[in-house]
């Protein structure tokens, strides 16, 4: 997380991104082709996929290769005093409180208490009881899956599962009644407790891809005899900065018949290289640092990418962005920052239309992918008040 | 340049194609289908047959370079000029005639040219230039092409068709200038090529902006965008591990395991389901950059990064390409797998004359030569050979990249 200035940015709120604790969630039929107004991108319809990490990559999780070991909950005291404190808060009934203090054990030469919860204390969590609790799992330096749980998609497992998954119902009805909401989002953390109940290491793996599920759109530019396909060209062209789309873009527009294009041929080159795709090992990244949101938006119009983004992004921002004004051109960057202390939580780069290409974080296991704003901003609503910027590419710079 | 070991090791790979028929029957599944059926009219779309791909479907797409490249390359100069170095006048009398042109012809060339400049280059008049038939203009050409000096001629523009109106369709050249392209164009193996833009810029109503439409319009180059249908017959386990290449190509796992799963998806463009580099590329023209290291992609250059995350420049020295290609690949054994790497090879000259992936069915990924003017495409193997088709002896041979890499 970057943390900038505050002079350094202004705000610029769409009215249709304009994102506030009343935003709303909705429940949409995944499979259904959305069509967007027809503006000066063209006229685009998208699908939604759902796309998932790799077998290799899960097996290599430690959630995944350790999941037998069961549910056990640390916490960074030795005072049980404190510990019953934290129940209490939390809302845990006396007698919870009372068999989970028994449990409790000291680690030793470690300022830790771990505790095994019995089966029907985890499974009779209340999802509020959960969101109090949780964040005070874990050691004096280190996050657990409690603290730090799995984000799961707008509209958490049952969104997620409406997807084929092959699970087992009364898995994927656990792994719902165990999710819990942290701001508008919902989170997950009782992976060992869900495992435990998996027949085979098939399911393990398809319970761990549900959780890492991420939307990604596939959108297609829509041509049709009436096209203004000078304006289309000059928008996916973005001026001079993506101009290699324009001889497929104008042959298509030739080609009589021709009803619609996917528009990852309309990407700038790195976009288009990485959509629906995971990072690589082989990729750009330095020793401790992997491509992430700001890595990738700020190298969205780059023919070669540098690993040197992921250092000094901030000098890149300060030397070669400015406040964008409406309207939305393709590229432009979107930052969300948190509002109380202006550290930056997120960045991604306009698409079209609500539209916008992003990677969540640097994990290896989220995708690059075009998801729509509001499905983006929709994390990091439990980070209190957020705000959204719009800033694009000096004219002076290609990329 | 060292081209023993590269003859060696061609020798040992499969042969898919050759001018001389070899092992060029397309039995079932095997050699290139020529015969497409047509899905509907229109934007002809054409499908491929099934196999473990899938089934494929395609339409054809034109593509021009854009202005800002244009602008880049130097103009020809209007003055049409043939190089014969190292011939004496005699000497080239007899290679004109031997072409078919008659000695009034050769006679009018030699008249418009400096007589006492013996072996140095001849200036056609234009009237000479319009009135050889087409098949004259062929065999001339050719033997002009067999010389590097003769750029225009040794790399002409290479038209998929025998209808060169159709073949400019949507474009921007005028009919008088089309007409003259039609009456220019000349027989290249199975296929029409052009060459005679110095005529073209002779027309004295061309302005500069109509001469950059001209120069634009002799880059344009057939691609294909190419989809694969999804129905409820589709074999998704065999379409997944064929598309993966053998884990080669697994970062396209998540996004076909979704689109297999999605009832309402019935194709995805197959742009989705290339590796990293190739999808950068396709159907766009290299940019300058491309360039800083002293010289363009070719189609060497293109097929061996096929599978690489990042671009390795050595590929652009065919030298590197030969070494690392002894190691690297094996025979591949047929069927022809996604990923194949096809050399199209003179083994006359001992030559390797352009490389190309195989995708599916005899579509290929390729780009031709290091022009900045020649995109990276998809086209059909029996249209990528068909100019080599009479022209010269040549095979195509197919390798596999060895698991381990």
């Amino acid at each position: 997380m970057l943390t900038f200035p505050r002079n350094c940015f202004s705000f610029l709120i769409f009215p249709f991104l304009l994102v506030s604790a009343s935003a709303k969630e909705e429940t949409r039929n995944p499979f259904q082709v959305e069509r967007l107004p027809e503006r000066a991108w063209g006229s685009l319809e998208y699908y939604t996929l759902y796309l998932e990490p790799s077998d290799s990559f899960v097996s290599g999780m430690s959630d995944f290769k350790f999941w037998s070991s069961g549910t056990l909950w640390i916490f960074p005291t030795r005072d049980k005093e404190e510990l019953f404190l934290i129940f209490q808060n939390a809302g845990l009934p006396e007698e919870w409180i009372t068999r989970l203090l028994v449990a409790a054990k000291p680690v030793p030469q470690r300022p830790l208490i771990e505790i095994r919860p019995d089966a029907d204390i985890v499974e009779g969590l209340s999802p509020q009881q959960r969101n109090r609790l949780y964040p005070h799992i874990h050691t004096e330096s280190k996050e657990t899956v409690f603290s730090d749980p799995y984000a799961l998609m707008p509209g958490g497992i049952a969104e997620a599962a409406l997807f084929p998954s092959g699970l087992r119902p009364e898995l994927i009805g656990l792994l719902e009644r165990l999710s819990f909401p942290r701001g508008r989002t919902m989170r997950f953390s009782d992976i060992y407790h869900v495992l435990g109940h998996t027949h085979s290491e098939e399911e393990r793996l398809r319970v761990m891809k549900l959780l890492l599920r991420e939307k990604a759109i596939s959108a297609q530019l829509q041509i049709h005899p009436n096209s203004d396909t000078l304006k289309i060209a000059q928008y996916w062209s973005s001026g001079e900065r993506n101009k290699r789309i324009l001889p497929l873009l104008e042959s298509v527009a030739a080609t009589s018949g021709v009803e619609k294009i996917d528009i990852a041929h309309l990407l700038p080159s790195l976009p288009r290289r990485l959509l629906n795709t995971y990072p690589s090992p082989e990729g750009w990244r330095t020793r401790d640092l992997a491509p992430d949101c700001f890595w990738t938006s700020f190298s969205f119009f780059s023919e070669s990418p540098s690993a040197r983004l992921l250092e000094n992004v901030a000098q890149t921002f300060e030397e070669r962005y400015e406040r964008a004004s409406p309207p939305l051109q393709l590229g432009d960057l979107i930052l969300i920052r948190r509002e109380d202390d202006s550290s930056w939580l997120h960045a991604c780069n306009y698409i079209a239309g609500g539209l916008a290409f992003t990677k969540n974080g640097s994990s290896p296991g989220r995708p690059w992918a075009i998801q729509r704003l509001e499905d983006i901003t929709f994390r990091y609503l439990e980070e209190g008040k957020v705000g959204i910027s719009f800033f694009r590419l000096k004219p002076e710079y290609l990329q | 340049m060292k081209q023993c070991s590269l003859f060696l090791f061609l020798l040992s790979a499969s042969l898919v194609f050759s001018s001389n028929g070899a092992e060029n029957s397309p039995s079932a599944g095997e050699g290139p289908s020529l015969d497409r059926e047509t899905v509907k009219s229109g934007p002809q779309i054409f499908k491929s047959r099934k196999g473990p791909w899938g089934q494929l479907e395609y339409y054809y797409t034109h593509l021009e370079a854009p202005d800002s490249l244009v602008k880049s390359v130097p103009t020809p100069s209007s003055e049409i000029i043939w190089h014969l170095p190292g011939k004496t006048r005699e000497e080239q009398r007899k290679l004109l005639e031997s072409a078919g042109m008659l000695a009034s012809q050769v006679d009018a060339i030699f008249d418009n040219s400096n007589p006492s400049d013996e072996g140095a280059a001849l200036f056609p008049p234009p009237d000479v230039i319009a009135e050889l038939s087409q098949e004259v203009r062929g065999r001339v050409y050719r033997t002009l092409r067999s010389f590097p000096e003769n750029p225009l001629y040794r790399t002409p523009l290479v038209m998929n068709t025998d209808d060169v109106h159709q073949w400019f369709s949507g474009g921007q050249l005028t009919s008088e200038t089309l007409d003259l392209v039609d009456l220019l164009s000349y027989p290249i193996g199975n296929t029409l090529a052009f060459s005679d833009v110095p005529f073209l810029l002779q027309q004295s109503s061309m302005s500069e902006r109509m001469e950059r439409n001209l120069i634009r319009s002799m880059t344009r180059t057939r691609s294909l965008i190419l989809r694969l249908r999804i129905d409820r017959d589709s074999d998704l386990a065999q379409i997944k591990e064929y598309w993966t290449a053998g884990f080669k190509n697994k970062d396209v796992l998540p996004l076909l395991n979704s689109v297999s799963q999605s009832p309402e998806i019935d194709y995805i463009d197959v742009i989705h389901l290339l590796p990293p580099i190739p999808r950068q590329h396709l159907n766009t023209f290299p940019s300058l950059a491309e360039g800083i290291d002293g010289s363009y992609p070719d189609s060497f250059w293109a097929a061996m990064n096929f599978f690489e995350y990042l671009p390795r420049s050595e590929f652009k020295d065919l030298r590197q390409v030969a070494r690392y290609a002894e190691f690297a690949y094996e025979p591949a054994n047929k069927p022809l797998r996604y990923g194949d790497l096809l050399v199209i090879y003179d083994p006359e000259r001992d030559l390797s004359i352009q490389a190309a992936v195989y995708l599916a069915d005899y579509i290929v990924y390729t780009k031709d030569g290091r022009s900045v003017l020649r995109p990276f495409i998809l086209t059909r193997l029996p249209d990528l050979v068909s100019r080599f088709q009479g022209e010269i002896p040549f095979e195509v041979r197919a390798w596999r990249k060895r698991s381990r890499y």
